[in-house]
């Protein structure tokens, strides 16, 4: 156990395995993850410290992803919006990122995900960040307005099933989840 | 009346296009009873409708003979009181719907009244000879063309029809009878549907079935289905002969990128769906069919098989799976597939070669033993050392009868370097290797725009590692229309091949022959020219 000033409490931990996908053992890595990002004074009070979004997405597990930042913001609980997140905050995200975790639970983060103007549906707007997010950032990188109008005319015509434009949670979920590979793709284990 | 047509183009001088063969006046059942049409069939297989009445200039219509698939002729059902006989006529001619920008095949039938005399006999015989004399006509040319003999299936012919129930949102059955079977019923051509009930039911039934019944071979669901079909046939005793059945593929909403193709090779514009299956439906009443090149694919481990579409590694191969839920929507797409594939991006490591059709022309195959070609040859490590053996090894395994397999000249075992003359592909490092025998790999999919069912050639295109997510989502919109190679992408990379072999270094991921999943091992592969034959359009 080396390492961390303060231990987790076994009733919490025990609450924990309840509310969550996550096993005693991940539960116990996250803990030590966590306060590693933690100052060794924070540590103390671990439980009661939010870290900054831009302390999160050093995880290495976080880094690399394309949404790390929309990640951040879905999971955060934190009042003012600026993405940071408490223990319980970051337990919740590696739970739904869990291999435990339900396919319909992965679906419905997915979808909150990649709603970046918090709406409940999936729009262009939308979609034309998913894409950008996915290509990369800075303006080279990105897709003519073609190819993009292409792109998003394809997403819609398999996926808008009552054909309004966008794509509301449950034909997202119903195109989605029936992927075979979905769940590989929103996974994030320590 | 005179048989086979001169070459293609112009008709001799001599045939007056505009010669009358027939002329008469009947009434037209409908849309509009009662009205009376001077109807002349011409030399031109045209059939000329002017419409008689009181207005002067009477409407006047010309049925391109070409565009139809049946007439036929039957006596009123009271000949005591009428004895007025009918014909009917179909035809699908290409018109414009509606709001749609493409034409599309539309059914325009009519039906007229014969009753020139007394008699119902006579007036049976007058209809049956127009029925006939129409029929004649609208028969289709057979194509001349250097190195391909098309054929046309001799009538009266009969069908049998392979149905996947499950196909394309499970609506295959339901297409079948309301689109299928009445085009078929007026174009006279028998079928025995048969509905599939699991995976490799149509393989067997295939293997094992008296093929004398039938003149051709249909399978309506989606491309893999007829790859059930040819593998069938190929496993038969009498292969030769049995691979040499008329195959027609219909599209039933599934992964359809065969009837796609066949669909541009007859010079349409680009189908889907319902009009794809009416195209589809259409050349098969019309009863002509070409040679297709098949590709035979032998792994490490024994297998061999017959493929007619594609083989692929990879990138492409993940999105055809992964896209295969989708396709159960009714969607042959691929854009969700790919952006989904596009998050987790993979590199697959092995060692390809393959032999350009440029190659192959030049160096002239030695049909002695492959091992004299390479006893010089040091086999190449790369730190995967290959142990030959003395001994042709059992890289190609004998087919499970008699008759023997077709032999893949152009390979040699797999514990042995590929030939001389091959190019071997330095880099290791890929995306994605797919090789397409055929021009689309679904309706809004045209991969390989100049390729033909008898080109033979495998298209072969591969993707190096290093590539970005942007460049890869740029690649596949332009392969919507077929501009990818425009792009001049620095990271892919198509040659026209006649044979390959593709060895993995690790099993990564799953490989795809004609779209189904095919564990992941070494494989190699040749064309064999026109060893099957396909229903088709001119």
């Amino acid at each position: 156990m080396g390492g961390s000033a303060s231990q987790l409490p076994r009733d919490l931990l025990g609450e924990y395995q309840e509310l969550t996908f996550l096993s005693k053992q991940e539960i116990l890595l996250a803990h030590k993850r966590f306060s590693e990002l933690l100052s060794k004074e924070e540590r103390e009070s671990i439980l009661q410290k939010r870290v900054p979004k831009s302390q999160i997405l050093t995880l290495p597990e976080l880094r690399a992803n394309p949404f790390r930042d929309r990640i951040c913001r879905v999971f955060s609980t934190s009042e003012d919006g600026d993405g940071s997140m408490s223990f319980e905050d970051f337990l919740d995200m590696l739970s739904v990122f869990s291999d435990s975790a339900t396919s319909e639970i992965k679906s419905h983060y997915a979808f909150r995900i990649f709603d970046f103007d918090d709406d409940g549906t999936l729009d262009r707007k939308d979609l034309e960040k998913l894409v950008n997010c996915l290509t990369g950032e800075g303006d080279e990188t990105r897709l003519s307005e073609s190819e993009m109008d292409q792109l998003i005319q394809n997403i819609l015509e398999e996926s808008d099933i009552d054909k309004d434009g966008t794509i509301n949670l449950s034909e997202f979920q119903h195109v989605i989840s029936r992927s075979p590979d979905f769940a590989s793709s929103f996974k994030i284990v320590l | 009346m005179e048989g086979g047509q001169p070459g293609p183009g112009a008709s001799s001088p001599q045939i007056d296009s505009a010669e009358v063969l027939l002329h008469g006046v009947f009434a037209l059942l409908d849309p509009a009873p009662k009205t009376s049409y001077a109807l002349s069939l011409t030399r031109g297989r045209e059939l000329r409708m002017q419409r008689v009445g009181s207005s002067p200039a009477g409407r006047s219509a010309a049925l391109k003979l070409a565009d139809c698939i049946g007439c036929s002729a039957f006596a009123g059902r009271e000949p005591e009181l009428e004895p007025a006989a009918y014909f009917s006529v179909f035809c699908y001619p290409f018109r414009k719907g509606w709001w749609d920008a493409a034409p599309a095949r539309q059914r325009f039938a009519r039906t007229f009244r014969v009753c020139v005399a007394q008699e119902p006999g006579d007036n049976l015989k007058l209809a049956e000879t127009w029925a006939g004399k129409i029929r004649e006509l609208a028969a289709p040319r057979i194509p001349r063309q250097e190195g391909v003999t098309w054929g046309l299936l001799s009538r009266p012919y009969h069908v049998l029809v392979l149905l996947n129930p499950q196909s394309g949102t499970g609506q295959a059955l339901q297409l079948f009878r309301s689109l299928v079977q009445p085009m078929l019923v007026e174009a006279d051509v028998a079928f025995t549907l048969c509905v599939t009930e699991r995976p490799n039911h149509a393989r067997e039934l295939v293997r094992a079935a008296d093929l004398s019944r039938w003149d051709a071979v249909a399978v309506l669901a989606g491309d893999g289905l007829l790859y059930e079909v040819v593998n069938g046939l190929m496993e038969r005793q009498d292969w030769q002969a049995a691979i040499k059945k008329p195959l027609c593929t219909l599209p039933g909403g599934s992964g359809n990128a065969l009837a796609a193709s066949i669909n541009h090779y007859a010079g349409n514009t680009r189908a889907s769906k319902e009009e794809l299956l009416t195209n589809c439906t259409y050349f098969l009443c019309k009863g002509l069919h070409a040679p297709m090149d098949l590709v035979s694919l032998s792994t490490a481990s024994g297998k061999r098989l017959y493929s007619f579409l594609s083989f692929g590694w990879g990138f492409i191969s993940d999105v055809d799976i992964a896209s295969e839920k989708y396709r159960q929507l009714g969607n042959a797409r691929f854009t969700v597939g790919t952006i989904q594939q596009l998050a987790g991006l993979k590199v697959y490591k092995g060692r390809l070669s393959y032999l350009p059709v440029e190659t192959s022309s030049s160096v002239s195959s030695a049909p002695g033993s492959p091992s004299e070609q390479n006893s010089h040859h040091v086999p190449c490590s790369n730190g995967h050392p290959l142990h030959i053996l003395p001994q042709p090894a059992p890289g190609v395994p004998r087919p499970p009868h008699e008759g023997s397999w077709p032999e893949d000249s152009l390979l040699v075992p797999f514990d042995q370097p590929v030939p001389k003359h091959w190019t071997v592909v330095p880099e290791e490092e890929f995306i994605s290797i797919f090789a397409i025998y055929q021009s689309h790999l679904g309706a809004d999919f045209t991969m390989a725009p100049t390729a033909k069912l008898h080109d033979g050639s495998m298209h072969l295109f591969f993707l190096k590692a290093g590539v970005s997510r942007l460049g890869l989502l740029k690649l596949f919109l332009a392969m919507e229309k077929g501009t990818h190679l425009d792009l001049n992408c620095p990271h892919l990379h198509y040659v026209p091949v006649r044979a390959f072999r593709l060895e993995p270094f690790a099993s990564t991921g799953l490989m795809t022959v004609d779209g189904e999943p095919l564990a992941c091992e070494p494989v190699q592969g040749q064309v064999h020219d026109q060893l099957c034959r396909i229903i088709s359009g001119s």
